[in-house]
């Protein structure tokens, strides 16, 4: 009895075997024509490959993949984002129209260059500090 | 021997001669002890490992050569401190007569000291001696002159800045007078910072001018501390300064 049930079961589960291999074949014949074109597209690179001789086909072959990865990480890093330059953060809280003015002009230069003075505010002038020199002079 | 002695603080330069020439003359002293003081150290190390009578005299020439050298170097150093605190401008209550008086007699005392040392009859003894008046006189005048004078250059170039800022004020204050309502309002709060930025400058300036008296009226304290303490103050201000021009800038760009 208990065997009938297992045949019964057997039979009715789905024959997945059959399934694939349909599956398989399919996708190969749908890729065929993709793949035959690529191979003539890339056959008469493979010849000259071949010409060249074992050694230098591979070393052809790798710098073709590093220049094409240098290529991907290129577009990489442009597409990237915040790489396109960033707009100038301004103060619009007292955002104005610079004075015209040639004397109020003059006086701000005269400021500019006060702040440069201060980038030098060398107080203590060290061109100008006492020389190193030797007073204890007894052998 | 000389000695110092009261000499006009306005003695006439000669023509031509600035703080430029002074300090091309200070740097070729200054390359000139240097090469003096290596070959005396050489030939008193020479002499030290061997004590022959002739390595002494090889010794006796190049201590005599340095100290020569050593001498003019403080003399030019003196005059190079004098036109550089000439160059610096004067303003009411810094004025720089009392210095110029000090150390014009101290750059003549080195240059008249180099010429006490003989170099065919002074044994190596006799210049230990004589050298050993230098040490005293720097220690006792020179270095006190020094360090005023690089005190009040640098005090001098403090209130100069200061100066300077306060004329920017005045014109920034001057532009806005006749602005009124709500804008006037703003600009009160900004003359009211600006205060600030120049009373804590102005505290530091009186702070430095009391402690500029410890080099009279406190001798026994080194000239060297003075002048750190000084600076150091002063040189503690440059925030205030960077921030009292950037307000200054925005008052001078403001709408009136």
């Amino acid at each position: 009895m208990e065997q009938k049930v297992e045949r019964q079961d057997q039979s009715l589960a789905p024959d997945t075997s059959a399934s694939e291999s349909v599956k398989k074949t399919d996708f190969k014949e749908l890729l065929a024509p993709t793949i035959l074109k690529i191979k003539t597209v890339f056959a008469p690179l493979q010849a000259r490959l071949m010409k060249l001789g074992k050694t230098k086909a591979i070393m052809v072959s790798v710098l073709g993949v590093l220049v094409f990865i240098f290529l991907l990480l290129g577009v990489a890093v442009l597409l990237r984002p915040g790489s396109a330059p960033r707009e100038e953060i301004k103060d619009e809280t007292h955002e104005v129209a610079p004075p015209s003015d040639p004397q109020t002009l003059e006086k701000l230069k005269k400021a500019k260059d006060l702040r440069l003075n201060l980038g030098n505010f060398n107080l203590q002038d060290i061109s100008l500090q006492p020389p190193d020199v030797d007073f204890d002079i007894q052998f | 021997m000389a000695s110092p002695r009261p000499i006009p603080a306005q003695e006439p330069t000669p023509e031509g001669f600035n703080y430029k020439k002074a300090y091309e003359d200070y740097l070729f002293k200054l390359d000139t002890y240097r090469k003096a003081y290596k070959e005396y150290s050489d030939t008193r190390d020479f002499y030290l490992q061997t004590k022959s009578l002739g390595l002494k005299e090889d010794a006796r020439l190049k201590t005599q050569a340095m100290l020569v050298a050593r001498d003019d170097l403080l003399s030019v150093y003196m005059i190079t401190l004098r036109m550089k605190l000439i160059d610096v401008p004067d303003h009411p209550g810094q004025e720089k007569g009392d210095i110029l008086t000090e150390i014009l007699p101290e750059a003549k005392w080195y240059s008249d000291h180099k010429g006490v040392y003989n170099k065919d009859n002074d044994s190596l003894e006799t210049l230990f001696t004589k050298s050993e008046e230098t040490t005293k006189h720097y220690d006792q005048f020179g270095d006190r002159v020094v360090y005023k004078t690089l005190a009040r250059i640098a005090f001098s170039k403090f209130i100069d800045m200061k100066i300077e800022h306060e004329v920017l004020y005045t014109y920034a204050k001057n532009r806005l007078s006749s602005v009124e309502g709500n804008k006037k309002v703003l600009y009160d709060r900004w003359v009211s910072d600006i205060d600030k930025k120049f009373q804590n400058i102005t505290d530091i300036q009186n702070q430095v001018q009391v402690k500029l008296s410890d080099f009279v009226k406190k001798p026994e304290t080194k000239p060297v501390n003075v002048y750190e303490n000084c600076v150091g103050m002063l040189v503690s201000e440059e925030p205030d300064f960077v921030a009292l021009n950037g307000f200054l800038t925005e008052m001078l760009n403001a709408q009136k």
